[in-house]
């Protein structure tokens, strides 16, 4: 569409607006409530022009070809002008003593740019106190000048939907739920609020004293100079300069620096802003291309532990049942002689490695390069084997990759999205965001079925609850019964998939009245399920741990490929499957060929040519016979084939299901070597441990959910004398006798681009700042955000219906009559060795619970509060009870996170596992429950957002401010809605 | 066969090994940048000299006690006043034209320079005045003085007249 800006002619863009357009002209051109990741709120009227003549809001003005837009006419300077004399009546200017003076102010550049030179409405305090209840972030009522961008945020972005604006007070203000402190509130403390606030209205309270030259002094001297500013105030003008001066000379000492968030597989991306070694505060950016200016509670706050005085900072060796601080050459030079012994002795096979997907590309194809090309095995894993390998292994059957098939702005844009067996909300955070989004603002439908009535479950539109590990089940019956409707997609079918025929046969027990039986979910809502599938032109299936952590894991994940297929719901925009990553870089550890049975790229060690394109540039001769994973490197060290053990960022000793049984095998090694960034549980079970860097100490890249590549940059030096993972590998390798020359990751991409067709154009330039790629990425460069569309990696270019086998889920006896179920909480990553190390976190959450339904709290004698031990086969576990209808009936819920050794889930859980992956069947955990005090102190304390009250509401509800009896319109009221 | 320990020996380095080591690697930096070291070392000697750096050195322990005198200071009326009529003053300047202040600035020094009043146009009345404006001079600077009054009632007038627009 063409119109007319300041007399030039413009094309516009469906998906722009007037001020997009305006603003691709003049940077500066005044906005304050508009922001691109919400749109227009129109609060602020600070962004007016005249069009054909009559005053709008750029922001939400729909304009027509032909129209005659003027930025600069009287009227219209005018109307901007008195839109931020209003704000300014909201918002004292004390830049230069201003904490969030740092170039960045919204408010501040408007009035710099308006050359705003007196205030026409005095400032006014508000009658309101500021509220620092918060561990993270505090509101100043008397600064907020009431744009709304927080609420939108957390109404229609985050969807948390716990702030609002009281338009009805005489002074509005923003609230947190129905009026509470921030810190009692339904606040999950994702930070949108004080991201997007262009203001220092919301601020992290890690900036307050600290950011600026003048703003760390006593609070009451700070007080008087605030005055001082005012008191001086004939005209902002010089007040600017200074502050203009004083801000420039922040960026002398403030780093902003790019990491990839390492709390889950989501892949979000940010600016971390540092002091020396103190975090400032970390500050999406919209550029980023997965999350733009989203975060959760984890990535946004949850970094105090780098700075942890608990870090490792120097190798330990042990002496008896010590451990002694060593230099590195001594710990190196042991650890070499002892891997060199136990190979020769034993041969290369006796040692196993255990690689991290919470570390970078770069680290775990160092692991697996170790293990294959020095040590001589293929003994080489790592933790997704305890969550996503089945995933893996599903997808591979049907479609042929590993890997999501499609981004998370497919999800976005998908009608229908179905969650089996997930918790985003708490798991992956911001992309549930994604979901809720699209299901408030765009009516997307939402199906959930898990055990537990999880945030997305109270969402859905349909809510199924199966019997446990009964989920491939269901769907088969909801695909048998879309064939039997004709509903597939019989086009698709024909032309890109094969095997349907004996698939049909393979589907015929699976009827709903066997699906009803087995399962308990009704007739109506396998109907309904399908129905919506039918009626959704593009649908997504995500899963999780809820799927792939049972006895029949990778099959229940090839019936969810299977349904994809078979209603054609792939390889086109808005369709897919997803199988959400856990850990940031589950995908990468896999791509790196951190796997017994694949090279990097997913290459077959029993495939020679492959072997040899390895051999050639390793120089060396590799193994061709697949090596143990996870779990038979645990059965190998109990029957004395494994013997030693070199394992780096994993704490396997908690995490690894059957805890007792692990760690008894641990205690068997000849030799373990344990790399890690704290004195972990496994730690305690080593004979050298290596101090490591977090993810902020390093660079490398992660490779996300969708398959994103992503660079990460080092914030801060390594700490004292701990280290990059991927340069202690190269220690050990050279110290084993290898001539390893890596100076940087970059050194090692490059190798691996030249080894793997995956990755084969992925280079650091290509990576630069926030750009990414999703694999594959061919030689020139070019990323693949969608898998499939045009055709599936086999000779034939045909997708596979595969047929699953169905496995009952594991009955432990009748005694163990309560079924536990475990996984995540938002609050916390894991067993929590990170976050229970963030104050802020640990005060919110101190501790885990088991969630018991009212109907067992009842028949028990129970409240919330009170302490239980929960006992199965292989172990016991002492936790209090928060009593909640979030599980029902005789279903627990323990969450993963433990402060003390005794809470941890995994001394209860069994070694039965995944038929094909070995995936432990975390899932599949049946107990008894002893009651050790019936009632107590609620584990779940103040602060805990899970006893808030949100308070949905529409947004910022701008009508309202228009409607009071003191708004006075600036625009042209009769052409509002033009 | 290794059970499960958290024990850990502290063996951190003595202080002296500590120092010792700390010592080191400041000597290697000051080896790595002699020659800035060096011109370093003569500015400092040379603030030294001057008493400057006890002037820094006072401005930052006592940072906070001088702002807050200067903070303490602006809060009294008089002081606040001086201040404020200071970033007038600036501002002010800031709004002048340069040419015409450069001028005036100029014709100012001119003044000073030939300000002997004996050699001025002698006025004893009306028609004296009105003889010295015929001084292409006095005439010359008689139209600025105008010029200034008319400027002066303009800026009166739109400031009245944007008084009863409020």
């Amino acid at each position: 569409m063409q119109i007319t800006i300041d007399g030039k002619q413009v094309d516009l863009l469906d998906n722009e607006t007037l001020l997009d357009k305006i603003l691709a002209q003049d940077n500066e051109f005044p906005h304050i409530c508009y922001h691109p990741a919400l749109g227009p709120i129109e609060t602020c009227d600070t962004c007016i022009a005249e069009v054909n003549g009559k005053l709008v809001r750029t922001c939400n003005t729909l304009v027509k070809p032909g129209d005659i837009v003027q930025t600069m006419t009287k009227a219209a300077l005018a109307a901007r002008k008195e839109g931020l004399d209003r704000i300014l009546h909201n918002h004292e200017l004390y830049c230069t003593v201003c904490d969030n003076n740092n170039g960045n102010c919204v408010v501040h550049n408007t009035a710099l740019h308006m050359r705003i030179e007196h205030q026409k409405y005095a400032f006014e305090l508000k009658p309101y106190e500021q509220d620092h209840s918060h561990p993270f972030y505090r509101y100043d009522p008397s600064q907020c000048i009431l744009c709304g961008r927080c609420v939108e945020a957390c109404q229609n972005l985050q969807v948390s939907e716990v702030l609002s604006i009281d338009w009805s007070r005489e002074r509005p203000r923003v609230i947190w739920d129905n009026d509470v402190s921030i810190n009692e509130s339904s606040c999950v403390s994702c930070g949108h609020c004080v991201t997007v606030c262009p203001c220092n209205a919301l601020m992290e309270n890690s900036m307050l004293g600290e950011a600026g030259f003048l703003t760390g002094m006593e609070p009451k001297l700070w007080e008087s100079m605030v005055d001082l500013v005012k008191d001086i105030e004939p005209g902002y003008g010089p007040i600017f300069t200074v502050s203009e001066m004083e801000a420039a000379m922040r960026n002398y000492r403030i780093q902003r620096t790019k990491t990839v968030c390492t709390y889950c597989g989501v892949g979000c991306s940010f600016d971390v802003w540092t002091k020396g070694r103190h975090i400032l505060k970390v500050e999406p950016q919209m550029e980023a291309p997965v999350n733009q200016i989203s975060t959760c509670v984890k990535g946004k706050f949850g970094w105090d532990f780098v700075t942890s005085e608990e870090r490792l900072t120097q190798p330990l060796l042990r002496q008896g049942d010590a451990f002694v601080p060593v230099s590195w050459e001594k710990a190196l030079a042991y650890t070499a002689q002892r891997l060199l012994e136990i190979s020769n002795e034993h041969g290369p096979d006796a040692i196993g490695f255990i690689s991290s997907s919470k570390c970078t590309n770069e680290e775990n194809y160092l692991m697996q390069k170790l293990a294959r090309s020095v040590v001589g095995t293929n003994n080489i894993d790592n933790c997704s084997r305890y969550c996503q390998t089945p995933a893996t292994e599903g997808l591979r059957r049907t479609f042929g990759y590993g890997g999501d098939t499609g981004s998370i702005e497919d999800l976005e844009q998908a009608d229908l999205v179905i969650i089996v067996g997930a918790n985003p909300a708490e798991s992956h955070p911001v992309l549930s965001t994604r979901i809720r989004r699209a299901k408030k603002k765009h009516g997307q439908k939402l199906i959930v079925a898990d055990l537990r009535k999880n945030d997305l479950a109270k969402r859905a539109d349909l809510y199924l609850h199966p019997e446990p590990g009964t989920d491939l089940v269901w769907l088969s019956a909801v695909t048998k019964y879309m064939i039997d409707q004709g509903w597939h997609d019989e086009g698709f079918l024909q032309k890109r998939v094969k095997g349907l025929a004996s698939y049909r046969e393979w589907l015929e027990p699976y009827t709903l009245d066997y699906a009803k039986e087995k399962t308990g979910i009704s007739e109506e809502q396998l109907i309904a399920t399908a129905r919506m599938m039918h009626d959704a032109s593009r649908v997504c299936i995500c899963w999780a741990m809820g799927v792939t952590q049972h006895v029949g894991g990778s099959e229940t994940s090839t019936a969810i490929c299977d349904l994809l297929l078979i209603t054609g719901q792939v390889g086109r925009p808005g369709t897919g499957a997803y199988p959400l990553r856990g850990h940031n870089n589950v995908q990468g550890a896999g791509d790196m060929g951190c796997a017994p049975g694949y090279l990097p790229g997913y290459q077959l060690v029993e495939d020679e040519v492959v072997r040899q394109r390895f051999e050639q540039a390793w120089q060396v001769t590799l193994s061709s016979k697949p090596g143990l994973d996870n779990h038979q490197m645990v059965q190998g060290i109990h029957d004395g084939s494994v013997k030693a053990m070199y394992l780096f960022g994993e704490e396997m000793a908690l995490v690894d299901s059957n805890s007792n049984l692990v760690q008894s095998a641990f205690e068997k090694l000849d030799f373990f070597i344990v790399q890690d960034v704290f004195f972990t549980k496994t730690a305690q079970y080593a004979d050298v441990i290596f101090p490591a860097s977090p993810s902020l100490e390093k660079e490398g890249t992660f490779t996300n959910t969708e398959r994103r590549i992503q660079r990460l940059y080092e914030v801060f030096e390594p700490l004292k004398n701990s280290r990059p993972d991927w340069k202690i590998i190269q220690d050990v390798a050279n110290a084993m006798g290898a001539n390893w020359y890596y100076e940087h990751p970059q050194d090692i991409m490059h190798e691996v681009a030249q080894l793997t067709d995956l990755l084969a154009g992925v280079t650091y330039d290509r990576l630069q700042g926030y750009q990414s790629l999703q694999w594959p990425v061919l030689a020139d460069g070019t990323s693949t955000p969608r898998l499939y569309e045009t055709t599936f990696p086999f000779d034939d270019g045909l997708a596979r219906l595969h047929l699953p086998t169905w496995h009952e889920p594991v009955v432990f006896g009748d005694e163990y009559d309560l079924h536990l179920n475990n996984g995540r909480m938002l609050e916390h990553f894991h067993e929590g060795n990170l976050t229970y190390r963030v104050h802020g976190i640990a005060k919110k959450v101190p501790t885990t619970y088991v969630e018991i339904s009212p109907q067992l709290a009842a028949e028990r004698g129970i409240e919330t509060g009170a302490i239980v031990r929960l006992s199965s086969p292989y172990g016991q576990v002492e936790v209090p009870v928060v009593v909640t209808e979030r599980v029902i009936a005789h279903e627990l819920y323990l969450s993963m996170n433990n402060r003390t050794d005794q809470q941890a889930v995994n001394y209860v859980t069994s070694s039965y596992h995944d038929a094909v992956t070995h995936t432990p069947a975390y899932k599949e955990t049946s107990v008894y429950m002893d009651v050790l005090q019936s009632k107590g102190e609620s584990p779940m304390v103040r602060g805990n957002f899970r006893l808030g009250h949100p308070n949905p509401q529409r947004g910022v509800l701008v009508e309202e401010k228009w409607a009071r009896a003191d708004f006075d319109p600036i625009i042209d009221v009769s052409e509002e809605g033009m | 066969m290794a059970k499960a320990s958290t024990q850990i020996y502290d063996v951190s380095p003595s202080h002296a090994e500590f120092t010792h080591a700390e010592l080191e690697q400041i000597t290697d930096w000051i080896a790595l940048h002699k020659d800035s070291v060096t011109a370093l070392l003569t500015l400092f000697d040379n603030m030294h000299e001057a008493g400057l750096l006890d002037i820094v050195n006072a401005l930052i322990v006592r940072g906070q006690d001088l702002l807050k005198i200067l903070a303490d200071q602006a809060e009294k009326p008089e002081y606040a006043g001086g201040i404020k009529n200071v970033i007038a003053l600036v501002q002010g300047f800031g709004m002048l034209d340069a040419k015409v202040l450069a001028q005036l600035m100029r014709n100012l020094v001119f003044i000073t320079r030939n300000l002997d009043l004996t050699n001025g146009p002698k006025v004893a009345g009306v028609w004296s005045t009105l003889q010295a404006v015929r001084d292409p001079d006095v005439a010359a600077g008689f139209s600025v003085a105008l010029a200034i009054i008319r400027g002066l009632g303009q800026g009166i007038r739109a400031e009245q007249e944007e008084g009863k627009s409020v």
